[in-house]
């Protein structure tokens, strides 16, 4: 799978990196001063990277853990997200990371100590309180788990802090490390899930929904908390045929007792990166439309997205509680916030 | 289009008769030999006369970007056995210090080791590195013609601690020779990885048909390309272009095929099984 290690020389002697590097014996370890010289430079081209990533090792320095970007929560009043690693395995056509990154190299900090200080400093900032982490922004948090190992020892440090809880958003099957242990009711393992022919065709190497519903019935069976996002909500002709179906199968399969959350948000990528992944992949349908650009995003219309939003809330609300349901959009928030005004239903919380 | 670039004739001579490479004429300053798809040219010895070369093929060919770039040559290892070959996974520079890192995504199983690039010839070999004279400033010249993958450096071992460094042209040749099926694989793979990026544009034909018809701004140009591209992202076949007696001007024909796009329906998904092979969740 990895055919190249870069490994920065801070941390050639790490303990980490020595396991990591030996879990790929054929691999050519290069080093490197920074990972910024074979992340950053000009001349790469995501699309062709994608077809055989190298693992760059690096050490974190500066802030870790950073304020969520508005909208992305599940009802905490303080969120942040953190990423120890940069990149995900899987190939997801919307995804923003082929837009926002030069390189497809999966980039590991491997020292993780300075993201679980960075996260106590937070919970000394907001004393007495929870605090919500989300991991798997920039990566998936549990796809490359078996080479990082870095859940394992998240959970362990979770253990001792529980005002500090933790969104572990994934599409992976990769869940033996969390089998292994007893349940922490101050985490929640959230699954993206697209309907099924949608994610066939834009979800590259990921494992197929039927596998993923197999995977969360198993953790809730376990006593997971497990969260549930369909994020991003993508237009077609036939959207609401297709989403109907999937949210059959999702709560056919996982008890609504352990469902903590379920978010939904639309496809938005920032406009940067939408001419990046279009110029990427200029004869993928998904980026023929219908888009519009508003407050520098690239979404669909509102008319479209309030309908998609609309019908989806709608769709969920006849199988879980409103006050489960949060939007990952501003503007879907306002929409649907305003239509459960207007219907008099319970309000979402998303603040 | 595939671009090669050797220092010594030497060196080309074994390449040239493995391509049928034929040589280009008039000669420019550097001399050029092309097959079809396939470049050549032999630069010289040293960073400076490498950087010319490859600005003078780029030149000399399409002036295509993300076309593919293969510096080949012989180099010095302190460890690996001579007539080994092997491709760059570092390039340093040592006048300046400066390192580049080829990205890596070909499917060849060939031994890959730092290379340091030299000004003078390198006898005490210091480190566990390949040296040559060519790698820094071949990859920092052609990565500004090309995307990184695409440029890549394969030296053959000609020398290791003690070796005799004065080589007849017959021996640099020989090295090549018996090295021509890794070269041939390194240069069809790179050739097939710039063929990915020959992306699918609209057909050219297609686009001129409707500027030949009707005048187009700037910006109507780029409206055009951009609704074309998306057509043709969305449906197997584009539109016939309509005759100028229905459309006066370009903006009616702009305005005509917004509303062809609007009216294929959007349908991202794909029947089942079509993709499985690409539904392995891959092994860590």
């Amino acid at each position: 799978m990895i055919d190249t290690i870069y490994v920065e020389n801070a941390v050639a002697g790490h303990d980490r990196t020595k396991t990591m590097t030996g879990r790929f014996p054929d691999a050519t370890c290069v080093t490197c001063d920074r990972y910024q010289e074979v992340f950053n430079p000009k001349a790469q081209n995501f699309r062709l990277q994608k077809k055989k990533p190298a693992l760059i090792l690096a050490k974190k320095f500066g802030a870790t853990v950073l304020p969520a970007p508005e909208g992305y929560g599940i009802g905490g009043e303080h969120n942040y997200y953190f990423s120890h690693m940069l990149n995900c395995i899987y190939d997801c056509r919307y995804c923003f990371l082929q837009g926002m990154y030069r390189s497809a190299h999966y980039v590991v900090f491997v020292n993780y100590e300075r993201f679980f200080d960075g996260m106590a400093a937070k919970l000394k900032n907001h004393r007495g309180e929870n605090v919500w982490f989300f991991s798997g922004y920039d990566c998936d948090s549990l796809a490359l788990e078996p080479v990082t190992g870095f859940v394992r020892e998240l959970l362990d440090w979770l253990r001792q802090h529980p005002r500090a809880q933790v969104e572990l958003r994934t599409k992976s099957t990769q869940v033996r490390s969390l089998f292994e242990t007893v349940p922490l009711p101050n985490v929640v393992i959230a699954y993206s899930l697209t309907p099924d022919q949608t994610a066939a065709t834009l979800e590259h190497k990921v494992p197929s929904v039927e596998k993923r519903l197999a995977a969360l019935a198993e953790l809730a069976e376990r006593g997971w908390n497990v969260g549930l996002r369909f994020d991003p909500v993508l237009y077609e002709s036939r959207y609401q045929a297709l989403y109907q179906r999937l949210f059959e199968d999702v709560f056919d399969r996982v008890p609504q007792n352990s469902i903590h959350s379920v978010t939904l948000g639309p496809f938005r990528m920032p406009k940067p990166y939408f001419r990046n992944v279009t110029r990427l992949y200029p004869d993928e349908a998904l980026f023929a439309g219908p888009f519009e650009s508003r407050d520098k995003m690239i979404s669909y219309s509102m008319d479209c997205e309030q309908q998609m939003m609309s019908f989806c809330h709608d769709q969920l609300l006849r199988y879980t509680s409103a006050d489960k349901i949060y939007t990952c959009s501003p503007s879907s928030r306002d929409l649907v916030t305003n239509r459960l005004d207007r219907d008099n239903l319970v309000g979402i919380h998303n603040d | 289009m595939t671009n090669l670039v050797v220092a010594l004739q030497a060196e080309a001579r074994p390449i040239i008769e493995a391509f049928d490479l034929v040589q280009d004429r008039p000669a420019g300053m550097f001399p050029v030999y092309c097959n079809g798809d396939l470049s050549l040219v032999v630069s010289g010895i040293g960073r400076a006369c490498c950087a010319a070369a490859v600005i003078h093929l780029f030149h000399r060919t399409a002036q295509r970007a993300d076309q593919a770039w293969l510096n080949i040559g012989i180099a010095g290892h302190q460890q690996v056995p001579i007539g080994s070959v092997l491709l760059a996974s570092r390039i340093t520079e040592r006048a300046s210090g400066r390192c580049w890192y080829p990205p890596y995504v070909l499917d060849i199983e060939l031994l890959r080791s730092p290379v340091v690039t030299v000004d003078e010839p390198e006898r005490c070999y210091p480190q566990c590195c390949a040296y040559d004279m060519e790698a820094s400033s071949f990859y920092q010249i052609a990565s500004r013609c090309s995307t990184g993958e695409l440029v890549q450096s394969l030296k053959i071992i000609s020398d290791n601690p003690g070796s005799n460094l004065d080589f007849t042209a017959n021996q640099i040749s020989q090295l090549l020779a018996d090295q021509m099926s890794a070269i041939e694989s390194v240069v069809g793979q790179l050739s097939d990885l710039s063929r990915v990026l020959d992306t699918v544009r609209v057909p050219p034909d297609l686009s001129s048909l409707y500027l030949e018809q009707w005048h187009f701004t700037v910006a109507q140009r780029h409206q055009l390309a951009a609704l074309l591209n998306r057509l043709k992202a969305r449906s197997i076949q584009l539109p016939a272009v309509p005759g100028t007696s229905e459309y006066q001007d370009a903006s009616g024909v702009l305005t005509w095929l917004e509303g062809k796009l609007l009216a294929i329906p959007v349908n991202l998904s794909v029947p089942q099984g079509e993709d499985a092979a690409d539904r392995v969740e891959q092994p860590s």
